[in-house]
This record gives C-alpha cells, structure tokens and sequence, in this order.
C-alpha cells in the first residue's frame, strides 16, 4: 500500500516549505517514529531518504532519484 | 585529555583572586565549548536585569575542543556578555591566533568578573597569571598597547586580547581584537571589558592540544586540505577578501546604500575587493590554522589618507563607514574610517549604522545643526564622518549621544517612532550591511531571530542560499530541493534557518570559522564530526552535533525571554517589509521586493517549538534538551509576557 | 638530495596561518602545537606582515658540524641531515647553531629535533602540502628557479610597457 495518495504527494509537493509537514505526516502514519523524526530534522532531507530506502518504503533507484532530483520526486515514489 | 585543556580559568578583577576551575566530562559534552561554554556563564550568573556595566557582569572568552589543532581553521574566539547595547544576551566572535595561544596555555574558558581600581591588563604564561597595571597603557589604540605590552613582557611572538580607548569609554558598541586587528565587533563586548578597567589578556601558551587518534585526524586533515585548494569560495575570498562581496551585493540589490534607502549603486566598483586588490591591498592575512586566508593588510597610497596602514577591512567593516553613510566616491575615505572604527576600537556595524541613521534624521528634518552641535550630516560629508568616529569613541558633543548606540540615542533626543523608523534594528542590535530585500529571504529571517539581539547575519549565516548554487546538490542533500539556493524566495527557508542556525552554533562551540562550513561548504557536517571525534576520541554523532547547538540557541533566546523579549520583538526593520526595492543600478536583479517576514516566522516557530504566543521556547522542548532549569525559569513569565503591562514592543533592555 | 627536491619558503605569500606548523607537529607528535613543529612562522601583526621559517637543509650543515656525537649528521642516503634521538645527548649545540633557529628541542625528550622532509610520507613534506597560499613549496630547486626567472622577467617587462603607455 502506498503511503501517501496522489493528492497527498502533489499537496506536498506544492509546498513552499516541506519538511516538518511531511515528517509529521509519516510520523502519524506510523512510518516513522519520535526518534527517527528528530534525527531526520537534525541531519536533513538525506537521512529521511536513507531511513525510508532501509525501511524499503522506496527503493534503492527510487532513493538515488530523490537526492538527484529532491523531495518533489520522493513523494510521488511514496505515492506509488 | 584529549581536545580540551579541561580548565576553566576565573579572574576576579575587584579582589585579584585567580581561580582555575576544571571542567567536567558531562559538562563539555553537553555545551561543547566556547560559545556553548560562555552562554552557559552568562545564563547562570549573570541576571537579566543587571546593568551590563555593573562590576558583578561577567564578560567570557570561550574557546573549543578543535582549537588549535590541525582541522581548518581553529583560532576563533567567542567573547561573551550581557549586552550593553541591547541589554540582552551579546557575544561576538573573533579570528586571530589568540584562541589558539589560550588553548596551548592550558585553558577553554576566561570569565572575567569584578572591577580593578586601577587600568590593569591580565598576563597569562601558561600556568602562571598575574594583573598588571596598565595605567601607561590607557587611551592607546590596540596597535600602540600591542608594541608596548610585547616589549614590556620582552616577547614579540605572544597574542593578545585587547580593547580600544572606546571600550574604556564605555562605548555601547565597543569591540574586542586580538592580534591588533581581529575585532569581535557586535554587541559591544570591548565596553564591557572596559567598565572592568580591564584592557587586555596577553597570553603564551607552550603546551600543545593532545590528539585521541592522530592518524584519523591526518587523514581527515589532508582530506579537508585538498578540498579547499580548489574550492570556489575559498578562492574569491582568498583573492580579493570578503570585499568580493561588493560586486556581487551590487548585482543583487544588497548593498546598503544610504541606510538601506537603496539597494545597488553605480560606483560601487569603487570599494569592490578587484579594486581594493589592485589599488591598497598590501598582505594577505590568515588567522590560525585557515586554509582560505581572508585577512587583508591595507595601505592607502594616495590623497589624504596617504600612508596610512590597518589590517582588514572585510565587507562588513568597510561597508558601515562608506556607502551606508553615502560615502563612495573616493575608497580611500573608506578605508580610512574603517581605519579610525578599528584603532579607536567600536563595532564599524554599529558605527556606521547609528551615523546614518543620525544622516537619515538630519535629511528628514528630525534633527538640525542645533542638536548635532553644528555638524553637518548630510550623506557622504566625509569631513563629518572623520570628525564624528573620535567624537563618538570620546565620547564628545553630539559623540556622546551616538554613543549609546541607534536606539537609545532616538530615544535622548525624543524623536519618537518617526526616529526608531531609520534607525534599523532588531532588539536594539543594527543589521549589518546586507538588505534582507536582495541577500536573501532566509538571512531576513535570521535576521528577526537571531539570538544575540536580533538581526545578525551570523547566527544562522544560511549561505545555502547565497553560495549554495556553487555546490550543485548540497541543497537538496540537506533541504531535499535546490530552489532555495536562489535568496529572493521563501522556498525552504524556514527549514534551512532552523538546520544552518544548529550547525553554526556548534561550529562556534568548536570555535572554528563559519567560512570553512557555511560560506564555503568544503567542510560539512559529518566532516566536522569526524574531526571532532578524531581529536577528541568520543563518539559523537551528527544528531548529537546538531542538538548541541540547538539547545544553546534555546538557553540564549530564554535569556531574552527572561527579559521579556518574545515574539513581539521578533521582527525586521520596517524598512525591509514596507519599502520596495528601488533600482539603483541598470542590471540589478531584485527592483521592486519587499521583505515577506510573517508566512516564514509561522513556519520557523513550528521548526523550533516555540509558543506561537509568547515566542518562547516551549516548556517540552526545553525538556527535550536537558534544561529543565530553564524551563521552570519561564513557567511565571509566559502569561505575564501576554499582559496588558507588558504589550508595548521594546527596542532595548534593562 | 637523491629525489632532487627541497623545501622552498616564498615569504610575499606567506600568510602567517600556520597551516604548515599545525600540521608538522600532528604528522610528527601526534598531537598539535607551536612547540612540537619543525617549522615556524614569525609575524609581525602591528604590520601586516608574516614569514614562514623551515629547515632548509644546508649542504655545509652548521647544525651536523657542532654536534659532538654524530647523532646530527647528513644521512648519504636520504640527501638530508637528520637527528638520530638515540644518539642525540640533547646538548643543544645543533639549535645554537642554526642560522635560522629551526632546531628546537623537544619538551618531552629533551632532545633535538629538526625537519626531516616528512620521511615516508606519499604526498612530500605536510608543510608544503597544506600551505594554502603557496608560500612554501617542495620542488626541485632548479624548476623552481627558471619559473621564478621567468616571472620576474615577465614582470619586469610588463612594468616597462606600463611606464611607456603611462
């Protein structure tokens, strides 16, 4: 199951300024706990990645795109 | 022990008791080192509502675990105080050798506190330390005590701490220097060193920093090394100094001219670092350990100024004095003033910052020849300028009035809102020469919230929006997007101040220079921790890193809090929001902006859980970062902030 | 020199970060310091002005022909002279002697210690590696010298042709 809609993931990507957003909405959906949504706000939008490809929330090529191309691309692989 | 010396020394100026305190492991681990270790002080012992000047003040020197070892870069030193200009928390940060001398003595932290009866300077060689008198040494600009210190002690080759006949004025915007001309210039740390009758630390250190795993931190040395040999910012710095700036200010709309009345002018070229380069520049200088080396050594050759010899300036100190106060025509009046700002010691910021709005005054009427004792300030008149720094450093005639700084000196010569409209300031603290309107949205930002009284364009120093496109990738790598490299945007800005703030805070616990990790990016985040840990032989991680510097941020803006300074203070000069950009030059890329602070704000309240009402660290954050204590020193003051009594926005403190 | 190569000091560029002195006393001691390095810099800051100061292996050492034990003494191999510790007494002849005052002793030893070219080390001296301002070089004295002809000569050049257009 994905974990975001299609509407979801173009709602963030729309964003002017995602990253609290969406790592609250992963924390509620439980894709993310407490720790790991403080650890990603510390170190930045490439440890959200790692953690979700570790998790295999997204995929190793998945992944690559998202730090090539950003956040844009994350959510709409979340949305698959 | 690796790193650290480990020992805190304490001088008591008033009874002449030196003590020497160590300094435990969980009290390094927890606030790092130098700012982190002067915060500390400053939160604990020095209460809010005590006279900056009052003998009890404490003034800190704080430097880091890294000092004075082989990471890039390692010589800075953080001077820490209450603030006599804002009345808040105030620290200010300078390069030099002087941090690294301090270590190599045995010690991380000075806390100065009391006051001598007598003008004294204090003598560290190594262990021992003595006071000694300094009556002979009083008036002297800090080149003059500098020569005469070393020839007294018999040792051209120490470093020292010293101020200017400002600070022993009592200037609310006095600096401090070490090695003659490295100012930590903000907040007016050097008035506060004066008001102790204190004029300076000369230091000789012959011990070493002991490294946990020297050949980790060889390799991650060599490695940072050869990054920055082709660096891009490391270059243009290097090349034509901070005053590479000038050009590019221009181009984007940020460079003050007139108090901020415009944005870009024909003849900046004039002051541009290619043309300082060609026409004045005499040394490079690198403060210690840099690999980038962006120190200058001025000589003017020509005109009126003809011989006269001053190391720097840098953009910050160059443009206050010049094009802020309408000076551009001829960049030898520039860099003279930046010569008088530095020997007389006083923050050029500050300098040029109340100057111009004293100019701005006197062009709108609010002020005559008869308040200024004659003078006349229209913008440009270098003659004034020349006459006016002395006077404020002097404290003499119209001097003495500006010598209280923008806010306060408004206030004396009851000029109302109309007044504190171009005096620029958050918190009492002016901006430094950038307009938030064409550097950048997240600097504005930073600017309203920046911990040591507002507007500064170091505590976050987000440059991933200002150099950020000249590392391709490094945005998205922290913001997850590459649109916020570009300054005239709110996209991602919030964030990026939230991040850059944390990191810059525990690059000056380090106590090396921001131009190594956010100027230039050669050294990020898991670098700094590498070599942190290499030195140091613990196992920090970037999380621990990170959070290190998130929880001073939230000690200095409790300080703030205790002051009542909240959310209502957490603004930008109105300037910036009401006024749009006006074009000053035909290629300039940012006519017709205004400054959009409110959306952002929201955002960066929720990034730092802060109350949305009072601006306050939130009580679970507090907890979050191991300051309980501070937690129960807000509890009483979150409702009263919201009172009635209180409503009024305050321009400065105590 | 059997490689050929020397340690070259250009003072004009010398920015007195000492780059070079931290990273000496970290390659050779372990540990980080102005006492431990091999190399020095001198600055004047009232002036602006900073020099770098190194070893720069006298073919006619003084440093070898005081020392009573033969611990300083040119190593035939390596081209240089060297300090052995085991045979240094730590008399401090050597350091006297220095024209240049590059020989220290050490704090913890007590004896003699000098530049050694950063022996073993892949990438030459650490000095001249992590110089950011090019002041100190490790080249072979001879290339170093034509570029420096050559520059000089360029500059020259150009100073005249200012001086006819101007």
């Amino acid at each position: 199951m994905s974990i975001l809609t299609k509407a979801q993931a173009k709602n963030f990507a729309e964003m002017d300024d995602f990253m609290l957003e969406l790592c609250d909405f992963l924390k509620s959906k439980g894709v993310i706990d407490a720790k790991i949504h403080r650890s990603i706000l510390l170190k930045g939008f490439s440890r959200l990645v790692d953690y979700l490809q570790e998790k295999k929330a997204i995929s190793a090529k998945e992944a690559k795109e998202a730090m090539e191309k950003g956040y844009t691309s994350l959510v709409y692989a979340l949305a698959k | 022990m690796y790193g650290w010396a480990g020992q805190r020394l304490r001088v008591d100026l008033s009874s002449g008791k030196i003590t020497k305190e160590p300094l435990s492991y969980e009290y390094r681990r927890k606030w790092m080192g130098g700012r982190g270790f002067n915060s500390d002080i400053i939160y604990n012992e020095v209460p809010p509502h005590l006279d900056p000047f009052d003998p009890r003040a404490r003034v800190c020197f704080g430097v880091g675990p890294v000092s004075g070892t082989a990471a890039p870069s390692t010589g800075r030193v953080t001077v820490t105080c209450k603030s006599p200009l804002t009345g808040g928390f105030g620290d200010s940060n300078m390069g030099g050798h002087w941090g690294a001398e301090l270590k190599y003595a045995g010690y991380d932290q000075i806390v100065v506190q009391g006051r001598a009866k007598n003008p004294v300077y204090i003598w560290i060689d190594d262990d021992k330390v003595e006071i000694r008198d300094a009556r002979h040494l009083w008036g002297k600009f800090p080149r003059e005590a500098d020569q005469m210190i070393k020839e007294e002690l018999g040792d051209e080759d120490i470093h020292m701490m010293l101020i200017g006949p400002a600070g022993e004025n009592m200037v609310r915007f006095a600096c401090t220097f070490n090695d003659v001309w490295r100012a930590a210039g903000r907040t007016g740390t050097g008035g506060v060193i004066g008001s102790k009758n204190l004029k300076g630390i000369a230091t000789r250190g012959s011990g070493t920093v002991k490294i946990a795993n020297p050949k980790a931190m060889m390799d991650v040395c060599n490695r940072l090394r050869q990054v920055f040999k082709n660096d891009p910012m490391k270059i243009g710095l290097n090349v034509y100094g901070s005053l590479c700036l000038i050009n590019v200010a221009n181009r984007d709309g940020w460079f003050p001219w007139r108090n901020f009345q415009g944005g870009a002018h024909p003849l900046a070229n004039n002051m541009s670092g290619e043309t300082h380069a060609k026409t004045v520049l005499k040394h490079r200088e690198g403060c210690f350990a840099c690999p980038i080396g962006c120190g200058r050594f001025t000589h003017i050759k020509e005109g009126k100024w003809a011989g006269e010899e001053f190391g720097g300036p840098e953009y910050e100190h160059a443009v206050p004095t010049g094009p802020r106060v309408g000076i551009l025509e001829d960049a030898n009046d520039i860099w003279h003033n930046a010569r008088l700002t530095n020997d007389y010691g006083m923050d050029g910021i500050e300098t040029g910052a109340v100057i111009s709005a004293a100019m701005e005054w006197y062009e709108k009427g609010l002020i005559t020849t008869k308040e200024t004792g004659g003078l006349e300030l229209e913008w440009g008149n270098e003659e004034v300028v020349d006459k006016l720094i002395p006077m404020i450093a002097t404290r003499q005639g119209f001097g003495a009035i500006l010598a209280e700084g923008g806010d306060r000196a408004a206030d004396k010569l009851g000029l109302g809102d109309e007044g504190h409209y171009y005096t620029i300031t958050t918190r009492g603290m002016s901006l430094p020469g950038d307009d938030p309107r064409g550097l950048g949205f997240g600097y504005g930002l930073s600017f309203a919230m920046g911990t040591r009284g507002g507007c500064d364009h170091l505590r976050s120093l987000c440059c991933l929006e200002l150099s950020g496109a000249l590392y391709p990738g490094l945005n998205t790598k922290i913001l997850g997007d590459e649109r916020p490299n570009k300054p005239v945007t709110t996209v991602g800005k919030p964030y990026m101040v939230y991040y850059e703030e944390n990191q810059k805070t525990t690059t000056d616990c380090l106590q090396v220079c921001c131009f190594t990790t956010h100027w230039s990016y050669a050294v990020l985040t898991p670098d700094q921790v590498e070599y942190l840990n290499a030195v140091t032989g613990l196992e920090f991680t970037e999380e621990e890193f990170q959070e290190i510097g998130e929880r001073i941020i939230n000690l200095e803006r409790a300080y703030w809090a205790r002051l009542m300074s909240g959310a209502r203070e957490d603004v930008v000069p109105e300037r910036f929001t009401k006024e749009p950009m006006p074009q000053g030059v035909d290629y300039q890329t940012n006519v017709g902006v205004v400054f959009p602070l409110s959306e952002m704000l929201k955002k960066y309240y929720k990034y730092r859980d802060y109350e949305p009402g009072t601006g306050f660290p939130s009580e679970r954050k507090l907890k979050q970062l191991g300051l309980d204590y501070v937690a129960k020193d807000l509890a009483p003051l979150r409702s009263k902030y919201l009172s009635e009594s209180e409503k009024k926005k305050k321009k400065y403190y105590y | 020199m059997s490689n050929g190569k020397a340690l070259m000091y250009n003072q004009e560029k010398c920015t007195g970060c000492r780059s070079c002195v931290v990273g000496c006393s970290l390659y050779h001691d372990g540990e980080c310091g102005k006492v431990t390095s091999r190399v020095a810099v001198v600055r004047n800051e009232r002036f602006g002005e900073s020099f770098v100061v190194g070893c720069d292996m006298c073919t006619d050492a003084p440093c070898a022909a005081v020392c009573p034990t033969g611990a300083c003494a040119m190593d035939t191999t390596a081209g240089i002279t060297k300090i052995n510790a085991e045979k240094c007494i730590g008399c401090k002849e050597c350091a006297m002697a220095c024209p240049f005052g590059v020989i220290n002793m050490h704090y913890k030893t007590g004896k003699a210690f000098k530049c050694d070219l950063c022996e073993g080390r892949d990438a030459g001296p650490v000095c001249a590696d992590w110089c950011p301002s090019g002041a100190i070089t490790y080249a072979s004295p001879n290339i170093a010298l034509k570029a420096k002809r050559r520059t000089k000569l360029m500059e020259r050049l150009e100073a005249a042709k200012a001086g006819e257009e101007g």
